[in-house]
């Protein structure tokens, strides 16, 4: 995607706009853009050490206010109030968060002298709770690179298709340079990779990311070589040959280091651990295996590496820890 | 001059929040955010920075009485083709029209999974009818 995303015109005029030079690499330009940005908040706050505590930091000098809908009845107290205000966003409340849409930023018309000049609405209702604090900062994703709004106008309705534009998808990587925002994870990711040190390094951080966010925004910084692996029935990049396979992998750059690869789509051997649990024939465990158990479609073995194991279920996917012993 | 407890609880009130409320929006004890309005208690930046963003409402105000600098002057307006068109069919005058037009350009950002498709004539017409709705 990086690659498609850095030749796409409107993320180079996007980088043109924030002040990048034409010759330079655009996505590098729009994060360092953002990096300044976040750098500087830090700066001028100085007390600020949880994910928790950037998001409002960033929320107030980027001047949103986050209001979460957890009901229909918090949609309509929300418009009631917006009305109140005289403010014509409070119109497009329902009609705006449709099914497909998770969160939404009004700027406000009628701003009083103290009032932030935005509102960002994010929809917590039903299965979209989980999705909210990453909404949070795709929300502020787009308010880092604002510059005016030529590349919104005038094209707001819903289609039908599935289609993320080249700027959501700039702005998805925006928002994960900082939900799990490096600098100030670092202290709390330390000892043992585990599933149980990640979640207690999660509730430390910010309680409200979900647990999958989790895994991988603390598994690519924590300072241990490891690779996570979110196995699930899945055929294929051809669309068929249904297997179980790793969707989604991170490898951490300590793990890169140590000549620790697994690539994405691979099929998860049937003697891992990885595969017993998700035939539910064991629960969820560590096991010693072996890198060269993997193989690549063609057939080509994975070096010989000794791993440690550790497996977590949720629902139809297992999540792996792989870990060179 | 007013402190930081006035500046919260003018705030809180046009807002029209009770106590309970604000406390529980920023996640902060109701005995202590009345201690802050009453000026008995000083509160740390980040208690500060908790109680602007329940509020929704900028943390130099606050802490300083700096007003919030509002939207730049506006540039040159340009009505869409579409907007036009339905600006005929609901006989707006152009000051309306512009209205419609700002209304529409309050939306900053969305995060959707759904390709977004240019506002036709009809749009146009059904957010005028949406406004109408909640403002009379």
């Amino acid at each position: 995607m990086a690659v498609k995303l850095q030749n796409n015109p409107t993320i180079r005029t996007l980088a043109h706009d924030l002040g990048a030079r034409i010759s330079s690499d655009p996505i590098t330009a729009i994060k360092g853009h953002c990096h300044r940005q976040i750098k500087q908040f830090l700066k001028e706050f100085g007390d600020c050490a949880t994910l928790t505590g950037l998001l409002a930091l960033a929320a107030q000098k980027l001047g949103t206010t986050f209001r979460e809908i957890h009901s229909d009845a918090d949609l309509r107290n929300l418009i009631q109030e917006f009305a109140a205000r005289r403010e014509p966003c409070a119109a497009f409340f329902e009609s705006e968060l449709t099914h497909d849409v998770f969160g939404i930023t009004f700027k406000l018309l009628n701003a009083g002298k103290f009032d932030l000049p935005y509102i960002s609405i994010i929809d917590c209702r039903g299965s979209k709770t989980h999705r909210a604090y990453f909404t949070k900062w795709h929300e502020l994703g787009h308010l880092l690179i604002l510059t005016d709004q030529r590349r919104l106008a005038f094209r707001r309705t819903h289609a039908l298709h599935e289609y993320k534009s080249p700027e959501e998808s700039m702005v998805d990587v925006i928002a994960g340079e900082f939900a799990y925002y490096e600098p100030i994870i670092r202290p709390f990711v330390k000892g043992q990779i585990t599933f149980e040190t990640i979640d207690t390094a999660r509730q430390a951080l910010c309680p409200e990311g979900s647990y999958v966010s989790a895994l991988f925004g603390l598994v690519k910084v924590w300072p241990v070589p490891c690779v996570l692996v979110e196995a699930k029935w899945a055929p294929k990049r051809s669309g068929e040959d249904f297997a179980l396979r790793a969707v989604h992998v991170a490898v951490n750059d300590e793990a890169r280091a140590a000549d620790l690869q697994l690539h994405k789509n691979f099929r998860v051997p049937r003697r891992s651990l990885i595969h017993r649990v998700f035939d539910r024939v064991v629960d969820d465990g560590t096991a010693e295996e072996n890198l060269a158990w993997w193989e690549s479609s063609d057939g080509t073995q994975l070096p010989d590496q000794e791993l440690r194991v550790l497996t977590k279920r949720i629902g139809d996917t297992v999540y792996a820890l792989l870990i060179p012993v | 001059m007013p402190s930081i407890g006035d500046r919260i609880r003018e705030i809180r009130e046009a807002r029209t929040l009770t106590q309970d409320q604000l406390a529980e929006r920023s996640g902060i004890s109701k005995g202590f955010l009345s201690d802050v309005e009453n000026n008995k208690r000083n509160p740390s930046s980040e208690y500060v920075l908790k109680v602007a963003n329940a509020l929704g409402a900028s943390i130099d105000y606050l802490l300083r009485g700096d007003e919030v600098a509002q939207a730049s002057p506006r540039g040159p307006v340009t009505i869409p083709p579409e907007l036009a068109e339905a600006a005929v069919r609901l006989e707006l005058t152009y000051a309306q029209t512009v209205e419609l037009l700002e209304a529409h350009k309050s939306v900053i950002a969305r995060r959707s999974n759904k390709e977004i498709k240019r506002f036709e004539s009809d749009d146009w017409v059904a957010l005028h009818k949406a406004i109408k709705t909640v403002f009379g």
